[in-house]
């Protein structure tokens, strides 16, 4: 064999192998971005509390905490006004963002603005009434408070945010692990393409098509994922469900960044192999 | 004579590199989307049925916030004249499985779909209603809704509150069997609940089933004007 032709089938070879790579590239690239899509989209503790606080959700929520409250307030001979002020939907969403995110464990305790307004409500109206306020009286709104503590708090325990809680629980290690492997596998096919070739432009110029690759897979996929997971669920439209379904559509929304991001990588990448090609000639 | 698209002597080398730049892409773009479907859908369909099942049982626990669309019916005795009793949709949704000793509490579908199976427990199409006096038969994932059902023993009770009744039944006998096949039968009531055995395995080539028979205790009858 000549020796021409053996080089020729040597650069074949590569050019196979370079190939082979991208696809690794391809692979570890869409893992890679579609592990940060779920990670920062479904399991995301944060951008679920906001959604809920953003939805509809709390418009049900504040009535019926409010009819609970004036049935307590009722039953002490109070009239439900006193309590106006005191709960307001951004009271109600900050109380609700603090309990989910302390895994709904957060007591009234912790909500001691309610408390103190509500206690001050009881008294600006005795006062109107002209009661004296005695000890008796102390001893008497304070077990009122405490009881309307009770009540709110129980209305505001999120169940559904403990089971989303469980779920986000059991997937965020799993693709905190995915994320490392691929970002690792990912540097490894890179330096494998680069150090393949003699002329490194040339294998920088396949990690630059597995990157691209992985980007437009990226996003194929998340638009494929939201039909899919939007389609598992009932078609339910409560308010529950609408914050269910703008989660979903916030969290895969963030596909296109993820595949933008891909493509700037990509552009950098085409930008060194233009400069290394233009300083090997 | 060959035609060879990459031959220097038919195009320049930079159009060599672009359409090589190209058909790679293609092709690994190609390729990753095909394995994503062979392999990599298995597990983000296990997840989003964990999902699923978060939010459904979610709804369930909120029910009293979001005026869920079924309306239980506490009638728990007497006759259901069939003529004025509307058969469930197929698909839809008429009632919940309930069973407080294990913490059971699943949306009851008419058909067991995998789609249905998704949002809750599944009738099978070919078996009887609860009150029509045969065999209910009900399937559910033994990872989302029917994975308490690991702790349920013979004679605990199990309620199907439904859009036309209330139903409560008595497990009379739990069995694992081998194959999906299962003799319905039109002259005893009784709720059967199946499920994928040994629990919460992933692996979707598990052929066994844990079956748990149920006696039906209470309830109303679907029948003819007068009958009991």
């Amino acid at each position: 064999m000549s020796k021409g032709s053996l080089h020729r089938k040597k650069n074949k070879c590569i050019m196979i192998l370079s190939g082979i790579i991208s696809l690794f590239i391809a692979l570890c690239m869409s893992l890679l971005l579609l592990s940060v899509l779920l990670k920062g989209g479904l399991l995301n503790e944060k951008l679920f509390r906001q959604t809920l606080s953003e939805s509809t959700y709390f418009d049900n929520k504040i009535d019926e905490v409010m009819q609970s409250v004036s049935d307590k307030l009722s039953l002490a001979g109070l009239p439900e006004e006193i309590s106006e002020e005191v709960i307001t939907r951004t009271a109600i969403t900050i109380n609700a963002d603090k309990k989910i995110k302390n895994g709904n464990t957060e007591k009234y305790d912790g909500m001691s603005q309610f408390g103190d307004k509500l206690t001050a409500n009881i008294y600006d109206y005795l006062g109107e009434t002209g009661v004296v306020v005695t000890d008796e009286v102390k001893k008497s709104v304070e077990l009122i408070v405490t009881e309307i503590a009770k009540a709110y708090d129980t209305n505001m325990t999120f169940l559904f945010a403990k089971l989303y809680n469980e779920f986000h629980d059991k997937y965020n290690h799993i693709f905190e692990m995915v994320i490392y492997v691929s970002a690792a596998v990912l540097i490894i096919c890179s330096l494998m393409a680069v150090f393949m070739h003699s002329r490194k432009y040339r294998g920088l110029r396949y990690v630059g098509y597995g990157i691209l690759a992985g980007s437009a897979v990226t996003e194929a996929v998340s638009v494929l994922l939201k039909l899919n997971l939007k389609g598992m669920l009932p078609d339910n439209k409560t308010e529950y469900y609408n914050f269910v379904s703008k989660f979903i559509d916030k969290s895969f929304s963030q596909g296109i960044f993820m595949c933008l991001a891909g493509i700037l990588l990509f552009s950098l990448v085409s930008l060194a192999t233009y400069y290394m090609r233009k300083q090997a000639i | 004579m060959r035609f060879n698209i990459f031959s220097k002597g038919h195009m320049g080398h930079r159009q060599t590199v672009i359409i090589r730049g190209i058909i790679v892409t293609l092709l690994a773009a190609v390729i990753s989307l095909a394995l994503f479907f062979l392999v990599g859908i298995k597990y983000t369909d296990t997840m989003f049925a964990e999902f699923s099942y978060a939010v459904v049982q979610g709804s369930i626990y909120d029910d009293a916030e979001t005026d869920n669309d079924i309306k239980i019916n506490n009638i728990t005795e007497g006759t259901i004249d069939e003529s004025n009793w509307v058969s469930p949709v197929v698909d839809s949704q008429y009632g919940y499985i309930i069973c407080d000793e294990v913490g059971l509490n699943a949306p009851l579908y008419y058909g067991d779909s995998e789609n249905v199976l998704l949002k809750g427990a599944g009738q099978s199409v070919s078996s009887y209603f609860p009150g029509q006096g045969g065999t209910v038969l009900v399937g559910g994932h033994d990872t989302t809704f029917f994975g308490c059902l690991e702790s349920i023993n013979e004679n605990m009770k199990i309620k199907v509150n439904t859009e036309y009744g209330v139903f409560e039944y008595n497990v009379t006998d739990i069995s694992i069997v081998s194959g999906s096949d299962y003799d319905i039968k039109s002259d005893k009531e009784q709720l059967v609940l199946y499920t994928c055995y040994p629990f919460g395995k992933t692996d979707i080539n598990r052929t066994k089933k844990i079956i748990f028979v149920c006696d039906k205790v209470s309830g109303p009858v679907i029948g003819g004007a007068g009958d009991e």
